[in-house]
This record gives structure tokens, sequence and C-alpha cells, in this order.
């Protein structure tokens, strides 16, 4: 009886290693972009529980020094190397991946950047096609909820709130 | 009754929680194992006098004025707090690849010198798929004494050549910690005297420790194997006997962006590399200490990794 309780739980599980995760600061005096291709995630369809895991070393910036920065000085990814979102769908009910279309989906759950946990949830648009389920998402987050203290010196090149744009395409289970 | 009521919810809470955490450690552990590279083992190129293993990325053109005043015991107040007797070097680098970094640069008296360098990574401190303990970095330079003799002899141009090479092998201990160890060898074509050895060989050694993410302190130490018993920078027969002393330097590293502020005391007065580590009269004892700085300033001149994002 566990084993195929456990086995219908394996079938709802659709997962993903090749997330994007993409953010955008913009201040008077510079614009800050990074992307990260190596966002992994996991979605039980059964009971909406999820997780996302975004490697905090794998974002890749325009210039090589924002880079050291970004991990050096600001998310310490030496202390913190991950990020991670784990939670709920509250609506997961609603989603049938059986019907081509679009749905849309509440992901409540903690949100950890820089070892701080903080309460977040999101409306995530989702599609779902033939074989895949597609979400995207945006959302903005403030480094300073997230104690990542940016220098006075610096105050002027760094947005206080960030526009990070999420896009994850989940292949569906034949 | 009500105590059973909340640990049931305790309960619950966790089974919900470890069913999460589940998801999440299923993706821990499913995490393709990636190589790991050490970044930022010292903030700037280099640590005061000596090489780090740190390279301007493909691409990005670094410029560094360096700076030394006089030293505290020569006649400080006469030489305006040491800025008659100051002495300046300026370079300018570039990153052709991420491994390979090569420069030009020109430094005041003691002396006139244009010089050129190349900088290569052989080893990367990292860990995962690929592990390694130390980043392992070369650096030879060249240099060009353009004193004019005072003497009426015929000088040959390879007179007034030297050559510095150093490895360095780094070691980022942890984000705040990092030590080098740098075996270096100088070779000047020509030395006043028979007992005096043209290749000289030293040991460098030099650690930062983080204080705040912008801010370090560092220490240097150059301890010689064979000096020179002579002044190299008066040309034979007008040369002087002297002491060329071990250099020790002391230093704070201040980043703001792009930028690299190094200011620190060290008992060299040299900001041209061969004569920084062979002829260094002054002592820590005697108060013959210098403030120095380097400044960096970092320009990225074109972009090999773009953030490939598709938005």
């Amino acid at each position: 009886m566990l084993a195929i309780t456990s086995m219908a739980v394996g079938q709802g599980t659709l997962g993903t290693r090749t997330g994007s995760v993409h953010f955008y600061s913009h201040s008077p005096i510079e614009d800050i972009e990074a992307s990260n291709n190596q966002v992994s995630s996991k979605i039980n369809t059964d009971n909406g529980e999820f997780a996302f895991l975004v490697p905090i070393k794998a974002f890749e910036f325009e210039k090589a020094l924002m880079q050291e920065h970004f991990n050096e000085n600001y998310l310490e990814s030496d202390q913190f190397p991950n990020a991670t979102f784990t939670g709920t769908i509250t609506n997961i009910g609603a989603l049938d991946l059986k019907q081509v279309g679009e749905y849309s989906l509440t992901f409540k759950g903690t949100m950890t950047i820089h070892g701080v946990s903080l309460d977040f949830e999101q409306i995530v648009e989702a599609q779902v096609g033939k074989k895949t389920l597609f979400l995207v998402t945006e959302f903005y987050v403030n480094p300073e909820d997230y104690e990542i203290k940016i220098p006075a010196g610096k105050k002027d090149n760094i947005a206080e709130s960030i526009k990070v744009s999420v896009k994850l395409q989940y292949p569906l289970n034949p | 009754m009500y105590n059973k009521a909340i640990l049931f919810l305790l309960l619950v809470a966790s089974l919900r929680l470890s069913a999460q955490n589940d998801l999440l450690e299923s993706l821990q552990e499913e995490t393709i194992e990636s190589t790991e590279y050490a970044i930022a083992t010292f903030k700037g190129t280099q640590v005061i006098n000596l090489q780090s293993p740190e390279m301007p990325s493909e691409g990005v053109l670094q410029y560094i004025f360096a700076h030394r005043f006089g030293a505290f015991n020569d006649d400080f107040f006469y030489n305006n707090m040491g800025l008659n007797t100051a002495e300046v070097s300026l370079r300018l680098d570039y990153g052709i690849k991420d491994w390979l970094n090569a420069g030009l640069g020109l430094s005041t008296a003691t002396p006139r010198t244009y010089f050129g360098f190349v900088k290569y990574r052989m080893l990367r401190q990292s860990k995962g798929a690929k592990n390694s303990p130390i980043s392992l970095v070369g650096y030879s330079s060249i240099f060009y004494n353009n004193e004019r003799y005072s003497d009426t002899l015929p000088h040959n141009n390879s007179e007034r050549v030297s050559f510095v090479n150093q490895l360095v092998i780094a070691r980022k201990f942890n984000s705040n910690f990092s030590l080098e160890l740098v075996p270096t060898w100088v070779h000047f074509n020509v030395v006043n005297l028979q007992s005096e050895d043209n290749d000289l060989f030293s040991i460098g050694a030099a650690a930062r420790y983080k204080i705040t993410n912008q801010v370090a302190i560092t220490a240097e130490y150059i301890y010689q194997l064979n000096p020179l018993e002579t002044n190299l920078q008066s040309s034979w027969p007008e040369f002087q006997y002297q002491t060329n002393e071990n250099v020790f330097s002391l230093g704070v590293d201040i980043e703001t962006g792009g930028h690299v502020f190094q200011i620190f005391l060290s008992n060299s007065s040299g900001v041209a590399d061969p004569y920084t580590i062979a002829q260094s009269t002054g002592s820590w004892a005697d108060g013959a200490i210098h403030l120095g700085f380097n400044i960096s300033r970092v320009f990225t001149i074109y972009r090999p990794k773009q953030p490939n994002g598709v938005y």
C-alpha cells in the first residue's frame, strides 16, 4: 500500500534543472543585470508542494568584477551558496495538466536569500502545453529585507528594489 | 487537552515542513557536481610589492598608479614630508585571456625604468568536479634602466636590462584569509662585483585578512637568499657598498567598485620590481619607512561573456 502511494507521488512530481532567473537593477548611475540558467525546481502536482534552488555563483554578469563583488561583498555566496523558495501552491486543484491552456497559480511559502528567510507569496502564470509546463513570473526583491548590506558609497549604483524575472519549463510525464 | 492540540499541530506542521524540505533536499542531492573556482583571493593584482594570483579578466584593461613617498627618517620635513623624494610608477595591463595578462609601465628615478610583463595562470584553486588546493600563477617581466651613465666609458644597452620571474602559489583558506608564497628569481645582466651573483633568489610571502567586505589588511615579506653587496643604481666604478635589506610591508586594501586603493608602509622605496626586491637599503628599525599607495582602475573594453538570458 505504502509502495503504491509513494509511486503515485513520484508520478506527480515535475522537475527541471535548467530554469532561468534574471535580475535587473536600475539606478541613475548604472544598470546591473545578471542571468542564471541553473535553477532547479520540483513541483508535486498532487499536493502542490514545490521547491526552487538557485545557485548564487551561477549568476553571470556583463562585467567580471560585478560578478566578483556580487558574490564576495553582497550575497556572500561562500557562506550562503543557494537561494531557495519552498512552499505550497495553494490552488493546485485548479491546474489540469491534461488540459492545454493558461492557469494562474498562487505560490506561497518561504523565500531564503543570503541566509534570511521571509514569507513570500506570488501569483505565477502557468502555461500547460502538450509536453511541457511553463512557469513565468516577475517580482521585486529589496536587498535590505534580506540583510544584504550595500555601503553608503554604492547606494546610488544599486536599486532599492530589484526586478527578478523567472522562467521555468518542466517536461510533463508521458 | 490543550497541550495535546498544540502537539498535534506541531506534528502536522513539522510533517508539512519536512515534506517541503524533502523536495529541496532531493534538489540539492541531484545538483550536478560542477567546478567551483576560488574568486578574489586578493583584492588587487598586486598584494603590495608582490604579485597576487589575481589578473584582470579577458577584455579588461587595468591602470595602476603606484606612489611611494620618501622615508620618514630621510630629512622628512625638509623633503616636504617625503613628497620631494617620492617615486611614481604607472602601468597599464590587459586581460588577453582570463589566464593571460600582459602590460607595460614606467617608473621614476632610482633608477628610471621602462618595463613590460606577462602574467599567466597555470592552475586555479577549485573544488567540486575539478579539485585544486592552490592557484599557481607565473609572472615574468623585463626592465630597462634608462639612467644616463655618469662615466665616459662605452656601455652596451644589454647592461641596462634586468629580469624578474615569480611563481605565485596562493590559497584562499576562507572568505577572509588568503596566503601566498612567491619564489622569486631576479636577474641583472650586470652587477658591480665578481663576488656578487647575477641571479638573485628570494622568497616572498604575503597574507590578507578581510575586516569587512570592502576593507582588508595585508602584510608581505620578501626574504633574499643571496643579496647584493653594492648599490646598482650608480654605475661602476662609482658604486658604493650597502646593505640590501629584506622588504617588509604592511597595508590596507580598500575596494570601491572598479577601484582598489592600497595604502601601505614599506621599507622599500623602489617602484620597479628588481630594485624593490634587491636594492632596498632602509630598514624598519632605522625608521626608513615609506608611505605608499597603489590605485587601480579597471575598464571593460569588450565583454566576452554576455548574460545568456532570453529576456
